[in-house]
């Protein structure tokens, strides 16, 4: 197919990017960071310290490549988190009903497909603004996730269930080689499918690729189905290491997912960005968040450090942007 | 269609606004009614104050919301401003600081919080959404810093005076409300800053074009709505008698349903403060109704979501046919 490369190819010779390989910001920052805190704290630079952080940022990557997805096509989905939730939530529900692990999966993400389905439904058939539909929809998912469990933790400890979290293939923990299969299948998905491209150009130029021909409604729709699905994945990823789904577990990780995205160079407009970066955003703040561990800065300063730096980064980002002093 | 352009034909065009204010009385109306009917002790004297005294929050960061909203803005971080704003008032109280020195603190904590979401929106143009939601978790982390955990309890009564006192039989919160909204009202309606909020959110480039000056105009918007949700805070910690880091946490769903069910367009420049007041009671006497019903209170972040939803996707449809029967 040459349609991917028509946008680029369009493009006079002078505005392309620089064609000697240079390394994103976000990477500099993030080889700042690890010889940072490999200088000032002792554990951090081991295997088991990267081990941890590959295991902490599994879940991240995968939110991250949910809200890739969605961000790619100018739009933005604040109920990850609590569709995380409940994700978790009905997959556990599921085993404590005698059913098999693969079924409580399954729930799982049916689950997390469905809010995607609706938040994408509003937006698409309702036209409503995403970040408003995807509010309700945080509502609506968390609301649910506290009627479910009424309100306190609920537990599982079924083998199978906790290998999911707990269990490593190798030296490779679970949750990380589900975190770099969907990586690969949504690289596969965004370069190398109609899917991907019709994304990518919705983010581009949406009324065009409309006139063009392309069901554009339908391609965001299962943008938010697909972004759904992965945040549920995450959640039943999360309620296994746990062995629990916890009601409020997800509040706060559609946050770094959509600022791992950011910070991995996605624009929130014109559909600009790559899976790639956003891998690096993950590593990012999944190291700031280990880093600040091993260095021990307490529990209680984290969200804020961390919110802080984010925000930063990300007013840094598009100042320098805007004046052109980086891609 | 044609009834339509009867009715203008015999002079009785109806001015869209009076409509919308219209149908929301009605459903206000009709709520009453309802509630009546299925609760004896609604229409009370004690009841109706009640709702009255619980609306006036809600009013309060309406205000806020509203003015931001018709910018074609919004601000999710006004509870974790009304958060840390009362945390630093409340520290300060505790600290032995002059009670209208603490109280002020609070205030101008909030409205520099708001000051900043303005710079991010207006000077970094970030998209709104990103901005506060950033704020919301770096206000929320550092005002869980700040407390160290605990929960400040047992002021003074002077400054209790604020949430649980009366003013000649009138509650105290209801006072606040009155004397935060009628200058509001004249600010919107009746001053160049209230036009060039109404034109912002109509048309950023015309206003730009016609020599508004916008990024002031933003940055006072958001300051404003971070000065509401600290004044909302202060009331509300008064009332509580305690300043912990969660009160803020559920204030945002009903805020922005309460500006939203009252007529306030989300794609902005159109709609008020007096709808916001419906608004605020429609949503009081909803949460009062489910209350009184029994309805357990974990269901109340789904109903809440779903009503964010319905009132935009009900909103827009109105707008849709009356713009149609106008063209």
């Amino acid at each position: 197919m040459t349609d991917g490369g028509v946008a680029k190819s369009i493009r006079p010779e002078s505005e392309r990017p620089a064609a000697r390989a240079k390394l994103p910001p976000v990477a500099w920052v993030v080889l700042f960071m690890i010889a940072f805190f490999g200088v000032t704290a002792p554990g951090f630079f081991t295997v088991g310290n990267f081990l941890n952080i590959m295991l902490q940022g599994s879940v991240l990557l995968i939110m991250g490549v949910a809200a890739t997805f969605v961000i790619l096509t100018e739009g933005i989905d604040l109920s990850l988190g609590s569709v995380l939730t409940l994700a978790g939530v009905t997959a556990v529900l599921v085993l404590q009903g005698g059913q098999s692990v693969p079924v409580a999966v399954l729930v799982g993400i049916l689950t997390g497909a469905a809010c995607g389905a609706v938040t994408g439904g509003l937006i698409t058939v309702g036209k409503l603004p995403p970040f408003i539909a995807s509010l309700g929809m945080m509502g609506i998912a968390a609301g649910f996730a506290l009627v479910l469990t009424r309100q306190g933790a609920i537990y599982s400890d079924v083998p199978a269930f906790i290998f999911l979290g707990e269990g490593s293939l190798g030296i490779l923990p679970m949750p990380t080689v589900v975190a770099v299969l969907v990586f690969a299948v949504g690289w596969v998905g965004l370069y190398q499918t109609d899917f991907g491209r019709y994304i990518i150009s919705i983010g581009g130029n949406e009324a065009g690729t409309r006139l063009s021909g392309v069901n554009t409604a339908w391609w965001k729709f299962l943008t938010y189905v697909a972004a759904g699905a992965l945040a549920a994945l995450g959640g039943v990823i999360m309620a296994a290491r746990l062995g629990a789904a916890d009601p409020i577990v997800g509040n706060g990780w559609e946050f770094d997912a959509i600022a791992a995205t950011i910070l991995g160079g996605t624009s929130f407009e014109k559909g600009n960005g790559t899976l790639g970066g956003t891998v690096l955003g993950v590593l990012l703040i999944s190291i700031l968040r280990n880093g600040l561990n091993v260095v021990g800065v307490g529990a209680m300063w984290q969200p804020a450090l961390i919110g802080l730096v984010i925000i930063a980064a990300i007013v840094f980002d598009v100042l320098l942007k805007q004046r052109g002093v980086i891609q | 269609m044609t009834g339509a352009t009867e009715a203008r034909a015999r002079g009785w065009h109806l001015d869209p606004r009076i409509l919308y204010t219209g149908s929301r009385l009605f459903v206000l109306a009709l709520l009453c009614v309802v509630m009546t009917i299925a609760s004896p002790v609604f229409l009370t004297g004690t009841n109706a104050l009640n709702v009255l005294r619980v609306a006036s929050l809600l009013v309060i960061l309406g205000i806020g919301q509203t003015i931001v909203i018709l910018t074609a803005g919004i601000d999710l971080s006004i509870g974790s401003v009304l958060t840390f704003s009362s945390v630093i008032a409340a520290l300060a109280i505790k600290a032995g600081v002059p009670l209208p020195l603490a109280l002020a603190a609070g205030l101008v904590v909030g409205a520099a919080l708001g000051f900043l979401n303005g710079l991010m929106v207006a000077v970094v143009k970030l998209p709104a959404f990103i901005a506060t939601y950033g704020m919301m978790w770096v206000a929320a982390g550092f005002a869980v810093v700040l407390l160290k955990g605990q929960v400040i309890y047992g002021f003074e009564d002077n400054f209790r005076f604020l949430g649980v006192g009366n003013l000649l039989g009138v509650p105290m919160p209801i006072v606040i409300m009155g004397v935060l909204w009628i200058p509001s009202y004249l600010l919107l309606r009746h001053t160049t800053f209230g036009r060039s909020l109404y034109a912002v959110g109509a048309n950023q480039e015309a206003a730009r074009l016609s020599g508004i000056k916008k990024d002031r105009t933003l940055i006072l918007a958001y300051t404003l709505s971070g000065f509401m949700a600290a004044a909302a805070g202060l009331v509300f910690v008064a009332r509580l008698n305690a300043s912990e880091a969660g009160i803020g946490a559920n204030m945002l769903l009903p805020a922005i349903a309460a500006v939203v069910i009252g007529g306030t367009s989300l794609f902005g420049g159109e709609g008020g403060i007096v709808g916001t007041l419906i608004g605020a009671l429609i949503m009081t006497i909803v949460q009062n109704g489910m209350n009184l019903l029994g309805i357990e209170s974990v269901w109340q972040g789904v109903v809440l979501g779903a009503l964010i939803v319905v009132a935009v996707l009900l909103d827009q449809w109105v707008r849709k046919a009356l713009a149609s029967e106008n063209a």
